[in-house]
């Protein structure tokens, strides 16, 4: 693993604006950063990185097995109670995920380890799977990479068929957002174009705009009743607002299905710790209030259990990031700081798509905490 | 190799399905044509074979969605005589049963959500019974493939024949009103600022 520089594509602005990539650029300042690449051999990918996220994926779905069966850890993830039954249904029907995201920390020398699994609303997906792809393809076309450069990145081709075999058939997908935020406008408009390339019917619609009728069903702006829904909002805020009291109906089809509500939380670190004492992918994590946890004194890292985008996160002690998240308690995580790279701080994002791993995003960020002001940079694999 | 063969946008920035439709806020009639399966409708020179075949995709999960639900396939038939009823394909396992009237054709009506789409729309219709016939002779004859009965949406908006040509029209709300599914309030979802992982 390597980090190297590389001369920008004369015109990718144009191809962002092209292809709705707004957030290319966001305030002015380079979100898709292709002045550097990082370099990886295909053993990197292959032996740690690829079969990592495969071990942790099987780690994680035998997590919701332990979890399901056990009300008092529901409880500790401060899942609310009206959707117990729900969650455990859906996983005894074997609903199907579509997607998921582990962050780790790798730096090509010591095994990867697991930051965190954003289960449920995962982002940062349209410039991993199309636009890095393009630049490979482009760069070894003009010269600037060795013709047998790859990458770790099917993700594309993986969503389509994973769409596809979701069961809908000749049912509607509905695929819902918030409207006006240009990174989920782009990450729901891509997954539409992925899901109609799998043949299947689709219809757009702002989470506000979801309607319900007298028998607790939802309904699209047409008035017709959406019977498959994919949602790009955490679940947690859906239970939370008032259309919430409808969904332990089961009367959609949700994806990603309830039961992901048991792996898109930060207590699923303690509870893997718990279940794989010492397993070399992982780094002891505790609930916040377990002495071991607090025995790691500032050698720690506090996640609130439904956070995001690095907000609120406390290092060792000192005072947490902005943001709005805590209220439902934390996890307490050992500290495994970022690797660093000429001051530049990576954090593998990979993909896992139907439950196989299918590609990384490098997310590079200046300081101890990934943000969502971490620059995009692009990968291949050589040698 | 570890990266996708191809990775291809059929969608080009600004084109997805975003589009709404109000309920209710068309007006007037929409001409189109009616056909009873795909191949009818590629037959006519209007369509081409594709147009036909997404039309009829497209009506059929729209049928699925909209057509008139009922508890059981007695009910159903005493609607629609001289027609198959067939449970509905549930979404979720341990839901109610229900029955919808067997799908008798599709009305292709160019223009009829305006620009907002260029493949023409496809409305689901189904055969039954006008009032004041009587419903064992003309179920009889629906059943029979006779020529008795009428197409009606599933909002109950007959489809009237405008005579030569086999050109048909029907009331434009019949593109966007969804009957039986009122929606009693929307803005339930969405309290929350963007921002997550």
């Amino acid at each position: 693993m390597e980090r190297r520089g590389i001369a920008p594509r004369a015109d990718w602005r144009r191809q962002a604006d092209a292809v709705g990539f707004a957030y290319a650029t966001i305030d002015g300042k380079p979100y898709w950063d292709e002045t550097t690449y990082y370099r990886f051999t295909l053993a990197e990918i292959e032996r740690d990185l690829e079969a990592a996220t495969g071990t942790l994926i099987g780690m994680c779905y035998s997590a919701v097995d332990h979890i399901v069966a056990r009300p008092e850890l529901m409880r500790r993830l401060a899942i609310p109670e009206m959707a117990w039954d729900m969650i455990a249904r859906s996983w005894r029907r074997k609903d199907k995920d579509l997607y998921g995201r582990f962050d780790l920390r790798y730096d090509g020398a010591s095994p990867p380890k697991l930051y965190e699994f954003n289960a449920d609303t995962p982002t940062a997906l349209f410039e991993a799977a199309v636009f890095q792809w393009g630049w490979l393809e482009q760069n070894i076309a003009r010269g600037a990479l060795p013709k047998d450069a790859d990458q770790f990145n099917s993700i594309h081709e993986r969503l389509i068929a994973a769409l596809g075999g979701l069961g809908i058939g000749r049912r509607m997908l509905h695929i819902a957002a918030l409207r006006d935020d240009d990174e989920d406008r782009l990450t729901v408009e891509y997954l539409e174009d992925c899901a109609r390339q799998a043949g299947l019917a689709t219809q757009l619609i702002a989470i506000g705009d979801i309607g319900v009728t007298r028998d607790g069903r939802f309904t699209d702006l047409g008035d017709r009743i959406i019977t498959d829904l994919f949602k790009l909002y955490p679940w947690e805020w859906l239970l939370a607002e008032p259309f919430g009291q409808y969904l332990p109906r089961d009367l959609v089809r949700m994806i990603e299905p309830p039961w992901k509500m048991a792996l898109a939380n930060k207590g699923l670190l303690a509870v893997l710790w718990e279940m794989f004492p010492d397993h070399e992918l992982l780094l002891p994590a505790y609930f916040a209030g377990d002495p071991r946890g607090e025995a790691l004194g500032r050698a720690s890292v506090r996640k609130p259990l439904l956070g995001r985008e690095g907000r609120n996160i406390a290092i060792g002690g000192a005072p947490p990031t902005e943001g709005p998240y805590g209220a439902e308690g934390h996890v307490v995580q050992a500290l495994a700081a970022l690797p660093d790279f000429a001051g530049h701080r990576p954090v593998i994002g990979s993909w896992v798509v139907a439950g196989a791993p299918c590609g990384i995003g490098v997310r590079e960020a200046d300081g101890p905490v990934t943000s969502d002001a971490a620059r995009f940079v692009p990968h291949a694999i050589i040698g | 190799m570890k990266r996708s063969v191809a990775v291809g946008l059929t969608l080009a920035a600004g084109v997805a399905s975003w589009y709404v439709i109000a309920p209710g806020s068309g007006q007037g009639e929409v001409s189109g044509q009616l056909y009873t399966d795909a191949d009818a409708c590629s037959a006519d020179a209007r369509y081409t074979r594709d147009q036909c075949l997404t039309a009829f995709v497209s009506a059929s999960a729209t049928h699925e969605e909209t057509a008139p639900r009922y508890a059981t396939a007695a009910d159903c038939e005493a609607d629609f005589p001289g027609t198959r009823c067939e449970p509905l394909h549930q979404t979720v396992a341990g839901a109610a049963p229900a029955f919808i009237p067997a799908m008798a054709g599709v009305v292709l009506a160019a223009g009829a959500v305006g620009a907002l789409t260029a493949a023409p729309a496809a409305l689901p219709v189904y055969r039954t019974c006008p009032p004041g016939t009587d419903p064992r002779t003309c179920g009889a004859s629906v059943g029979s493939g006779g020529v008795g009965g009428a197409y009606y949406t599933s909002g109950g908006y007959r489809v009237s024949s405008r005579g030569p040509g086999g050109g048909v029209s029907v009331a434009r709300a019949s593109f966007t009103a969804r009957p039986g599914t009122a929606t009693l309030a929307r803005g339930g979802f969405g309290a929350r600022a963007a921002g997550h992982a």
